[in-house]
């Protein structure tokens, strides 16, 4: 807030952006990634082609695109889930194939197991990874605290609103203490309101636990509020049109959203689409 | 008493009322018209016909082999149901060799091997208990199945994404996932169960509440017939209303509203 007011409207142009380590090694590197799938009537679909992009430490990608344009293949590469047909996608210098340990995973729907209590369900992970401790339970609610749920510890997901769940979600995400958090549009089932709060939560989680983050979204806003950079995908083939970098100062907030610069980026990954629409009908 | 729980009240004394006017008509038709009480009984001589089998003792040996029946019969059905259902779930080899022979059987009209049955186990309490397990078996076993194909795919990435080997998944989300179909299962089984063991004790036996409505009705006792007829009804709702309250207690994450179990 205060670093915004110090900043002259529209005079955003040219100042550093502050989480741009450039002297850091990418975290995660991918380069010439391709994913084709085969479908039912044997044609080959291109979910991804020629993907290239480098991560860094710490930083926050938002990834933006309309639906049918390779994002969440791509989260699910990130994440293990699917294998890519081709192309180099590493994590730590080592090819990623298959889910990690050090990588947690928020989707799109909370995906809680309701015959758990929300502490089961946050304590998932550590369970699965054969560890009862003591030092786990403490962890998870400090997580749930963390995420205004203390009370809720003993509850079950059914007794919590869809916001309440995808926190739950989050906390689960966090359980193992992942270096990379992916999420795959994980508020796109919010209402709006509900969203805008989860949006300033993660901020406050990620300025308290620093991770690597990988946010899919359709939402351009939610993307720029969001992002040390956005990686703008379009669809068939699914592929990276441009990655921008949000010179937007930190901390930001929901006013963050009214600044001109803000308006600036958001009109310019808008004229990406709207350009790649207009080719579209002109073919 | 909240808004809800008074409507709930007053829709039972609606029915109550339903039934106790319908049984006023029954009644007085009876009366009115003087039909014999060998075509149709009045309410009143069916209620003293049933206090005087109980009363005089007679109709327990029979309540107590058909319980047995039904609910040994239930628990083979139900056990074995579970057991292939989760290996043709869980063991692909086996689904494609031991299922499409099930699905044959299936087809057959459980009641029409019930003869068979009497001639391999004999007049005793065995050949009813068979008929009531293979008629429980398919229910349960087709719940069985479609509750393992019930999963659901986004709960099986988050398990893999986790971390989770197949024999975590299996526990920790697969079983506990089957489980609201296979209540389902039950919960029809059970009442199938009933007339399970009916139909064997139609076929042939020497006890049992079939037996004693067969013998009835050979008696021209249609009072008699009617008054097992509601002790056969009173065990059905048991049944039924059991298999509710362990669903209710073991897949308590489904509210009522959403439960895929009959009503």
């Amino acid at each position: 807030m205060i670093a915004l007011k110090a900043q002259p409207a529209g005079d955003a142009y040219g100042v550093p952006v502050p989480s741009a380590g450039a002297t850091k090694p990418a975290m995660i590197h991918i380069a010439g990634l391709e994913k084709s799938f085969k479908t039912r009537s044997g044609e080959t679909v291109n979910a991804l082609t020629n993907v290239n992009l480098d991560i860094r430490e710490n930083e926050f990608i938002s990834v933006v695109g309309p639906s049918g344009c390779g994002k969440t293949t791509l989260l699910r590469i990130l994440a293990g889930l699917e294998i890519a047909s081709s192309g180099v996608i590493q994590c730590d210098g080592a090819q990623i194939a298959g889910p990690r340990p050090d990588v947690g995973v928020v989707f799109q729907q909370a995906t809680l197991l309701p015959w758990n209590t929300v502490l089961a369900n946050v304590l998932l992970p550590a369970h699965l990874a054969n560890d009862k401790s003591e030092a786990r339970v403490k962890r998870a609610e400090g997580l749930l605290a963390f995420m205004g749920l203390k009370d809720f510890a003993q509850k079950y997901p059914f007794e919590l609103s869809g916001g309440m769940q995808q926190r739950v979600s989050i906390c689960r995400a966090l359980m193992r203490e992942p270096r990379i958090l992916l999420m795959d549009e994980p508020f796109g089932a919010l209402d709006a309101m509900t969203r805008e709060a989860m949006n300033m939560e993660l901020m406050r989680v990620w300025s308290e636990e620093r991770k690597t983050v990988i946010f899919i979204t359709h939402s351009i806003p939610e993307a720029v509020l969001l992002g040390d950079r956005v990686v703008v995908m379009s669809p068939r083939p699914g592929r990276i049109s441009e990655i921008i970098n949000v010179d937007v100062g930190r901390p930001r907030s929901l006013q963050t959203m009214a600044t001109p610069r803000f308006g600036e980026i958001c009109d310019h990954i808008r004229t990406i689409f709207g350009a790649q629409s207009l080719t579209a009908t002109s073919l | 008493m909240s808004a809800a729980a008074k409507q709930s009240r007053s829709h039972l004394l609606q029915s109550i009322a339903v039934a106790v006017i319908l049984l006023a008509v029954w009644e007085g038709a009876c009366r009115q018209f003087d039909i014999s009480s060998i075509v149709l009984p009045t309410p009143s001589a069916v209620v003293a016909r049933l206090y005087a089998l109980i009363s005089s003792g007679m109709i327990w040996p029979h309540l107590w082999a058909t319980l047995i029946e039904i609910l040994s019969g239930f628990v083979l059905g139900a056990v074995a149901g579970l057991v292939i259902g989760a290996m043709i779930s869980l063991i692909p080899v086996f689904e494609r060799l031991v299922y499409p022979y099930l699905v044959a059987l299936q087809t057959l009209p459980k009641v029409a091997i019930a003869p068979l049955f009497i001639i391999w186990f004999g007049y005793g309490l065995t050949s009813k208990v068979v008929i009531t397990a293979l008629v429980c078996f398919f229910p349960v076993l087709v719940s069985v199945i479609a509750g393992f194909h019930s999963t659901d795919k986004d709960q099986l990435d988050m398990m893999r994404a986790f971390g989770a080997t197949k024999w975590q998944t299996l526990l920790r989300l697969r079983i506990p996932s089957a489980l609201v179909l296979i209540f389902a299962g039950f919960e029809i089984a059970a009442v199938l169960a009933v007339i399970g063991a009916i139909v064997g004790e139609f076929v042939g036996a020497q006890v049992g509440l079939g037996y004693l409505v067969v013998t009835l009705n050979f008696g021209m006792d249609v009072p008699g017939v009617f008054a097992v007829l509601i002790v056969l009804s009173a065990i059905g709702l048991a049944m039924h209303g059991l298999m509710r309250y362990a669903a209710r207690r073991y897949i308590f994450w489904i509210r009522r509203n959403d439960a895929p179990v009959i009503p």
